[in-house]
């Protein structure tokens, strides 16, 4: 007979008296050493039914719940869809709304619809052309995180008409660009220029865009009035939740697109400042000092600590032994025990000395002396007065300790 | 001398493997294979308790949660104890919330309510010890455990000889099983 644990078919088995007697009788052994199985076979024999069904459920169940558990993971792919459908579906609406989004971008929205995969394409933003190439230029033109397909339309549509539309993906960056006599798409084609005028433009639209969209934020430094950096100083964007802290070095970075947004700047012992931010240049903040300071604390010393309650040598046992220690000598090498005792009052004043068990008197005189002009005491904080004992033993150098 | 040890050394390194390797992975996959090599007697413990099929199956399946839950909280020496220990408590907790009140007597709790790993070492002068030992017990108590641990017979077996009930026959070697151990123990303290 098997020594395993008994399964759930030898368990059948024996209820159903098939085993024989030697098998049984094993099987009891085991029940009777370990009382899990006992316990389930009494369960067993009380319900008289075949388990086997109910087994086979149990397992199912199991084996279900231990499943479960891909489930979720499924979900998520089907969510995620629905959110690249939602991202496509706010990207639309927003180029709908956009202010400066006339005739043209409304165009670009409904192309935009054919395009189910247009999320797929690299992000651009418009750039801004430089000054001295473009006169009159005026401010950029924002189409949104699906440009490139909707600049790939336009391209198909209106701006080149020399071009089909092929299967080719190019990375392409719009402009639009208001000029006085009237309006006109620039349309710059990346990797693929239409022709080298054209090319030159998006160069230099490209290394734009990514300083802008790296820097994308506001760059400051917070100093005082001698230049030295202050870190930590807070900066709070008015109208808005962004706080942000200046880091070790005093500088700060903002998350703000605007160029309007009046920024507080604030440090403890400083003049909390206001200022407008102007521009995308950096941020220099000088903070000057608060007249306010802070009172002063003053900070003094209890003479006794407070948890101080035995009369006791104000420095302590230890280093008024060591003092005794080191003061009961003899010019006479004379050496000895003096037993001493006083009474110290709460002022910690020595009084009544008195030798219990002495030895010469030039040894109890000495011992006297070394308590009466030796370190004071502490009084005791319950008892008027305190009487002490002490022993002191006499040897005959310093170095004879 | 060899009844009082147990008859059969659990496999406790197989349950060690398993139960690591659910903590190192979370695979639950790996607690679902070692929750079902004593499922069969978790079950019998909950049928027991609860007395009825479907809510016994019930019990399987949140005693399982409760060992999720526990099994990452608790150090566990010997899985199959500890799960003894969980699968009762769960029962009696049940039994208790009043979803199925079965007045139970005290004694068949106490019944197995002996260690699960007795000390197994025992010195040879024991031996005269529990010969002594056995003839202090109450004769149906001396002739089952005889006929149980000497003649290895089972329970049906010695009821057919003996005229007791198998519930009867069983009784007396748990509880001759017990005396003898107490006796025991005392006769190594003095």
């Amino acid at each position: 007979m098997s020594i395993n644990q008994p399964d759930s078919e030898q368990i059948r088995k024996y209820l159903n008296g098939e085993l024989d007697a030697r098998a049984m009788h094993q099987l009891e052994r085991q029940a009777q050493d370990d009382p899990f199985l006992a316990e389930a076979l009494e369960g067993y024999e009380a319900s008289a039914s075949d388990q086997q069904a109910n087994f086979a459920d149990l397992r199912g169940r199991l084996h279900n719940r231990v499943s479960e558990k891909k489930k979720p993971i499924l979900v998520l792919w089907r969510v995620l869809p629905i959110a690249a459908t939602l991202l496509i579906a706010i990207t639309l609406g927003w180029l709908w709304l956009s202010p400066k989004g006339e005739e043209p971008q409304k165009q670009q929205a409904t192309m935009l619809k054919k395009q189910p995969d247009i999320a797929k394409g690299p992000r651009l933003s418009p750039a801004m052309l430089p000054k001295d190439r473009q006169p009159g230029l005026s401010k950029p033109l924002i189409a949104g995180d699906a440009l490139p397909d909707v600049a790939e339309n336009l391209v198909a549509n209106r701006a080149s008409h020399s071009y089909t539309r092929s299967s080719r993906r190019q990375h392409i960056v719009t402009q639009r660009v208001d000029e006085p006599t009237g309006s006109a798409d620039v349309v710059a084609v990346v990797e693929a220029p239409v022709d080298a005028s054209k090319a030159d433009i998006t160069s230099i639209a490209v290394t734009q865009f990514q300083k802008e969209k790296v820097e994308g934020k506001i760059a400051g430094t917070v100093t005082d009035a001698t230049g030295h950096a202050i870190p930590g100083a807070r900066i709070i964007v008015k109208g808005s939740n962004t706080k942000v802290l200046a880091n070790s070095n005093g500088e700060f970075f903002l998350p703000i697109e605007a160029n309007k947004d009046s920024v507080t700047v604030q440090m403890m012992g400083y003049d909390t400042k206001k200022l407008l931010v102007n521009g995308t240049g950096k941020l220099e903040v000088k903070l000057d000092e608060a007249a306010s300071t802070l009172t002063e604390v003053e900070v003094t010393h209890k003479m006794r600590p407070p948890d101080i309650h035995d009369a006791q040598p104000q420095l302590g046992w230890k280093a008024y032994k060591a003092y005794l220690n080191d003061k009961a000598v003899l010019p006479t090498g004379e050496t000895g025990k003096v037993k001493l005792k006083f009474l110290v009052d709460t002022q910690g004043r020595i009084s009544n000395i008195r030798v219990i068990r002495g030895r010469s008197d030039t040894m109890n005189r000495k011992a006297i002396a070394l308590v009466v002009n030796g370190p004071e005491w502490y009084g005791d904080s319950e008892s008027k007065l305190k009487e002490i004992k002490l022993k002191i033993k006499f040897h005959k150098t310093t170095t004879d300790l | 001398m060899i009844f009082l040890k147990s008859a059969n050394k659990p496999d406790h390194t197989d349950d060690e493997q398993l139960l690591h390797q659910y903590r190192q992975t979370g695979d639950m996959a790996v607690l679902a294979r070692l929750y079902e090599k004593y499922m069969h007697l978790v079950y019998g413990v909950c049928l027991k308790y609860l007395k009825d099929e479907e809510l016994s199956k019930d019990a399987v399946m949140q005693i399982f949660e409760e060992l999720v839950v526990k099994v990452n909280r608790h150090e566990i020496k010997y899985f199959k104890s500890w799960l003894y220990m969980l699968s009762r408590n769960f029962c009696l907790m049940e039994l208790r919330s009043g979803k199925k009140i079965q007045e139970q007597p005290l004694d068949e709790f106490m019944e197995f309510a002996e260690e699960m790993h007795p000390v197994n070492v025992y010195r040879e002068d024991d031996m005269a010890a529990l010969e002594r030992c056995k003839q202090k017990l109450p004769k149906p108590q001396k002739i089952c455990v005889d006929l149980f641990y000497t003649d290895e017979q089972c329970y049906k077996d010695i009821a057919a000889q003996t005229g007791y009930a198998i519930n009867e026959v069983k009784s007396n070697i748990q509880n001759g099983k017990r005396n003898l151990k107490i006796c025991l123990e005392k006769n190594r303290e003095h």
